[in-house]
């Protein structure tokens, strides 16, 4: 079926689309409403087609018991319709046009899914345009794709690989492992559902003979897991999540907490309630030691979070949530540095988000208060209550308006954060404490440009503690970009110079005291902090490049610390050379100077990496070179690395199939410093490899 | 008068004579001083300060005093009461010259817990810092001397220059990744500053080619990224390199400020590329229409270049967050050397398509019809993707992810 380009720019009429039937469920019947507007002309200068006012099509059913991802589906039209009409059908399967990929055979319509398609439930559609340019619905059926009559989803996917190494050359390496190593790392996924329901399950493990490499100190191990469970009717869901996971909570007080431990949930299907309760380990962990993580009272968080839409018509407009939590612990565990102390807190938050005047207006505000103990549970003082406050104002005041021709989005906001002096949460590592700040931004695209400026104003010692001092800190950011709108040749490929984007960054940041503390009089504070930096590149088909420069700056006005000064340049490219060949190079240079002192140094980095296919899908080889070269004072020894691998494939993995290969893998690095006695440490380590390999899929 | 002197004289010969005879019979420390008597800490958080000490010692009568000032380690005092102790211990050898005094300098760095930083505030005094350096050359008494330096909670705008607090994960949240060759990876730091600096360090990883006997780490990318008041920061590595097969390790080790914490580091295990189509990565693909700011309408020309191997293009189109947009965030650097050549589709991963349109390969031009765009409400911002896909199903390319305005 061809589209009609006549139609789709001629006079358009509103839309009819025949009412649904309100049982859509999951089932194949057709629900077709019938057309009630009959069409009067032909369109794309054809000899008049006249629309059969009333024509329906029906779904020809599967031959089998359900529908499977990659079968046809075939709609069937009433034997006496007008071919003419055919070309002004169209197809739509999940609301994406797919029209092209539709054969036409003897008044059936074969829709052959250009995608796989995803167990669940999929949407057919069936149009017509026509003759005055309406647009009709023929045909609009649920369509359900099933794994199999038992269970409509059903996987199991895993990456599993595995290595033997054996290291035939070393030098330099002062406590070398032992001559042969192994280490093997896998993940696997597996989900059944059906109509109402879900569970899914996902995790990795690693193991490695070199029990330093290991997880959480063991040889073997699993180390991150989830376990997700949901139930859903007609009006309410319900589900859990058990594993490493963030409940997605983001306040004032719980913000990022991607923990271990165990999170329920339930609401009403439309959205207007929900519910979420969590109990979540402090620590970040992986392994097995701590398999849920919240059977330690002295290492966990508990609460809920509620969110209510309380107005029926403004329930995409109005949302309240409702937070608390109390907890113990420390703040560290894998993959944290930090002072692990331990603390004991608990918290609460209000936050209301509400648009106005058609989505143009956001009003946000949010008020939390929280109890800390920060010198220790049973010792020094007791908790401190403390309170902050978020409100929130942005406008999009002209949208869609037009400038030359181009569509502009311009957005204003301002903003206004306290945070008492001892405001802490658990569940909120990140959050910056004692400070009131004004924000005012706005954001502007237009056409090739963009831009986003932002100013605070900050001041600290909420509580107005005599005992410490007051600085007030200016910011100013803006950050704006170009990039040009390129047409291609006539050949259809880009000029030489590709692409282009253009881009700029400054901030400048003043800080002074303008209130010293009552003990320490002389302790003063006046500095000033900017930087800028100046990007450019281009992109083409099969390469690109990036060249930014940053410009750093530090003022301190009473001369506590020094001033200083940096300059980095960085550029890189990648190029992809045929299919066989793939190129990144890259250089860093940084020249940090102390103002005062008068010392500076200087860092050059060059990285090369290269990819290499020598044989597709057989033998390939990948490289990559590093220099890091430090001058100037405070220097550090030189290093070259050349890491390499190559890879020969004796049997090629697939689904379901153990992949096998061996390699050849090592490095050397040299090491140079610059004094009077040159000391040259040459280190390396090769070896080879037999690497098994298998993809699971189910 | 004769006899009145007598006591006098006896006292003056016996000193005189275990000053002389006695070896190193007087080798003490004179005086212990700190080159700052006030060191500013950060009132809200952990701090780490140095402290320089400077020992006075004087030499006997010997020829030679030589001993060792140590001091087993330091207290953090408020109120009286010591609240924490640093067991660091600082030894220094002395060679002791006769009748000389020396001065020997002790430097030590440290962190101040919030919870001494916190009860010096509620108690509205400052922070005691103590040490007791002792020489090990016999004198009776032994010779041992204290000497203090205060630390006191200050503002954002002399707080020392900190990283209190590190948290690495990989940009999907995770703190361990197993996944397929040439997959696309970067690692995410968040850290808690206080004080005023520029943050100075590089991402550093240990390839498989190394970890497989003993990891060797380089230099993938430097980072410098200033700090004003102290506040959170988020830097993101560049790619990271999935090329090598196995077990490889990164960290983002910081040169200034130092931190006295253990750095953490995160792994990711490399395995063969994936046969599966979902497990690829897909590459750039470049768009030629509409430029930026065109607004979505029967007349919009959505085009791109051809990709080898594509089957099929989808043009996708999502929606976008509702309302105006947020407050400009400041404290987010991504690093981008290496250069990053994926698409950013960040804004619509996960996302289901509210409309769009598939075409077979030959075709890299589309225009919506109106049954399509019927599915946008209009006045409404949304954004907008094309995808390549090859046979077998797999997405072999795709373009960032652009907006776009229906009106």
């Amino acid at each position: 079926m061809r589209e009609c380009r006549r139609g789709a720019q001629g006079i358009r009429h509103s839309f009819v689309l025949p009412g649904r039937k309100a049982a859509r469920g999951y089932s194949t019947r057709s629900t077709t409403g019938l057309a009630t507007i009959f069409l009067a002309l032909a369109l794309c200068g054809a000899p008049p087609a006249l629309a059969q006012g009333d024509w329906v099509p029906e779904l020809e059913a599967t031959p089998s018991e359900s529908r499977g991802r990659s079968d046809p589906i075939v709609i069937l039209l009433p034997a006496d319709l007008d071919p003419a009409i055919y070309q002004n059908l169209a197809v739509e399967l999940d609301d994406i046009d797919v029209t092209a990929f539709v054969l036409v055979e003897n008044a059936r319509l074969v829709v052959t899914p250009p995608e796989t398609l995803s167990t669940g439930s999929h949407s057919l559609r069936l149009v017509e345009r026509g003759g005055d340019g309406s647009i009709l619905e023929r045909g609009y059926w649920s369509l359900d794709v099933r794994h199999s009559e038992l269970i409509r989803d059903l996987s199991v996917n895993a990456n599993l690989a595995g290595e033997v190494n054996t290291r035939f050359a070393e030098n330099g390496i002062d406590t070398p492992p032992q001559h042969v190593t192994g280490e093997s790392a896998g993940t696997a996924e597996a989900s059944a559902g059906d109509e109402h329901w879900r569970i899914s399950a996902q995790g990795s493990y690693l193991y490695n003979s070199q029990i330093d490499l290991g997880i959480d100190g063991r040889n073997f191990d699993f180390s991150e897991y989830r376990i997700d469970g949901d139930y859903e009717q007609d009006s309410f869901f319900a589900g859990f999540t058990a594993g490493d996971h963030d409940t997605g909570i983001d306040n004032l007080i719980m913000s990022g907490f991607y923990r271990r431990g165990v999170s329920l949930r339930t609401g009403l299907a439309d959205d207007r309630l929900s519910v979420t309760g969590f109990v979540q380990s402090t620590e970040a962990l992986v392994g097995t030691r701590h398999e849920l993580g919240i059977s330690r009272n002295e290492e966990r968080v508990e609460g809920a979070s509620v969110s209510v839409r309380p107005i029926e018509a403004l329930k995409d407009n109005i949302v309240l949530t409702g937070t608390f939590y109390t907890g113990e612990g420390g703040d560290g565990g894998f993959g944290i540095g930090s002072d692990e102390v331990v603390n004991e807190g608990d918290g609460w938050s209000i936050a209301a988000d509400t648009l106005w005047f058609d989505e143009a207006l956001r009003l946000r505000g949010e008020y939390a208060q929280t109890n800390f103990d920060f010198d220790g549970k049973d010792q020094g003082f007791d908790a401190e209550t403390a309170d902050a406050y978020s409100v929130l104002a942005s406008l999009e005041p002209l949208r869609g308006a037009t400038l030359d021709g181009s569509v502009f989005t311009w957005t204003i906001g301002v903003q206004r954060d306290q945070v008492d002096t001892f405001f802490s949460s658990l569940a909120n590592p990140y959050l910056e404490p004692d400070r009131e700040t004004t924000s005012v931004y706005t954001d502007f695209l237009w056409d090739e440009f963009s831009a986003q400026l932002r100013v605070d104003h900050q001041v600290n010692n909420v509580d107005d503690l005599d005992y410490l001092p007051t600085d007030r800190n200016i910011n100013i950011y803006f950050n704006g970009n170009y990039t040009p709108y390129i047409e291609p040749l006539e050949d259809g490929s880009l000029p030489w110079y590709g692409q282009p984007f253009f881009g700029i960054s400054a901030s400048w940041y003043e800080i002074d005291r303008i209130d010293k503390s009552q003990d320490s009089p002389n302790d003063d504070a006046n500095n000033s902090t900017r930087s800028l930096t100046l990007s450019t590149g281009a992109n083409y088909e099969t390469w690109n490049w990036n060249l930014s420069h940053t410009i750093y700056s530090f003022e301190d006005h009473v001369d506590l610390s020094s001033d200083t000064r940096n300059n980095s340049t960085g550029l890189s490219a990648y190029f992809l050379v045929d299919d066989w060949l793939t190129l990144q190079p890259s250089v860093q240079w940084d020249n940090f100077e102390d103002l005062d002192t008068g010392d500076d140094n200087q860092s050059l980095l060059l990285n090369l990496g290269a990819n290499v296919t020598v044989i597709p899908e057989t033998l390939d080889a990948t490289l990559y070179y590093s220099l890091n070269h430090r001058m100037g004072d405070g220097d550090t020894p030189d290093t070259n690395s050349l890491n390499g691998e190559v890879v020969w494939t004796l049997r090629q993995a697939d689904v379901n199939r153990l992949g096998i290969a061996v390699a050849v893998t090592g490095h050397i690095q040299d090491t140079n410093d610059d004094f009077d006695n040159p000391e040259d440490d040459l280190q390396y380590q090769a070896f080879t490899s037999l690497r098994l390999s298998l993809p699971v899929a189910y | 008068m004769k006899l009145r002197f007598l006591p006098l004289a006896l006292v003056f010969l016996v000193t005189a004579s275990a000053l002389l005879l006695a070896p190193g019979a007087f080798a003490g420390i004179l005086s212990v001083d700190t080159t700052q008597a006030r060191i500013p800490v950060s009132s809200v958080g952990p701090s780490t300060v140095t402290v320089t000490w400077q020992v006075l010692r004087l030499g006997g009568s010997a020829p030679s005093n030589p001993g060792t000032i140590s001091s087993p380690s330091g207290t953090l005092i408020v109120n009286g009461t010591v609240l924490a102790t640093n067991q660091r211990p600082l030894s220094r050898f002395a060679p002791g010259p006769p009748a000389t005094t020396e001065s020997l300098i002790f430097t030590e760095t440290f962190t101040v817990p919030q919870a001494v930083a916190f009860r010096a505030i509620k108690s509205g005094v400052p922070i005691v810092y103590q040490r007791t350096f002792t020489d090990s050359l016999p004198t009776t008494p032994p010779s041992s001397l204290s000497g203090t330096t205060l630390l006191t909670p200050s503002g954002p705008g002399s707080a020392p220059f900190n990283v209190s607090r590190m948290e690495l994960r990989f940009d999907d949240g995770s703190r361990f990744k197993v996944l397929p060759k040439g997959r696309r990876l970067r690692a995410v730091a968040r850290l808690n500053t206080s004080g005023n600096g520029l943050i100075r360090g590089q991402w550093e990883i240990a390839t498989a080619a190394t970890t497989a006997g003993t990891p060797v780490f380089r230099t993938l990318a430097l980072v410098r990224r200033p700090v004003a008041g102290g506040r959170p920061v988020t830097i993101t590595s560049p790619p990271l390199p999935t090329r090598f097969e196995g077990n490889n390790l990164v960290r983002l080790r910081l040169d200034d400020p130092e931190v006295l914490f253990d750095e953490p580091q995160l792994q990711y295990y490399v395995t063969p590329e994936s046969p599966l189509p979902q497990r690829r990565d897909p590459q750039p693909m470049l768009v030629t229409s509409p430029s930026l700011g065109t607004p979505l309408t029967l007349t919009t020309r959505f085009s791109w270049q051809a990709l080898p191997g594509a089957h099929l293009y989808k043009l996708e189109i999502f929606g976008a967050p509702p309302g105006p947009g947020d407050n400009v965030a400041t404290n987010e650097v991504v690093t981008d050397v290496p250069l990053d050549r994926a698409p950013n589709v960040e804004s619509v991963r996960g996302l289901t398509p509210l409309t769009g349109i598939v075409v077979p390969a030959a075709v890299t031009e589309v225009r919506l019809q109106d049954f399509t765009l019927e599915h946008l409400p209009g006045d409404r911002r949304y954004e907008w993707s094309v995808k390549a896909l090859d046979k077998e199903g797999a997405v072999i390319g795709r373009s960032p992810a652009r907006e776009i305005y229906k009106p």
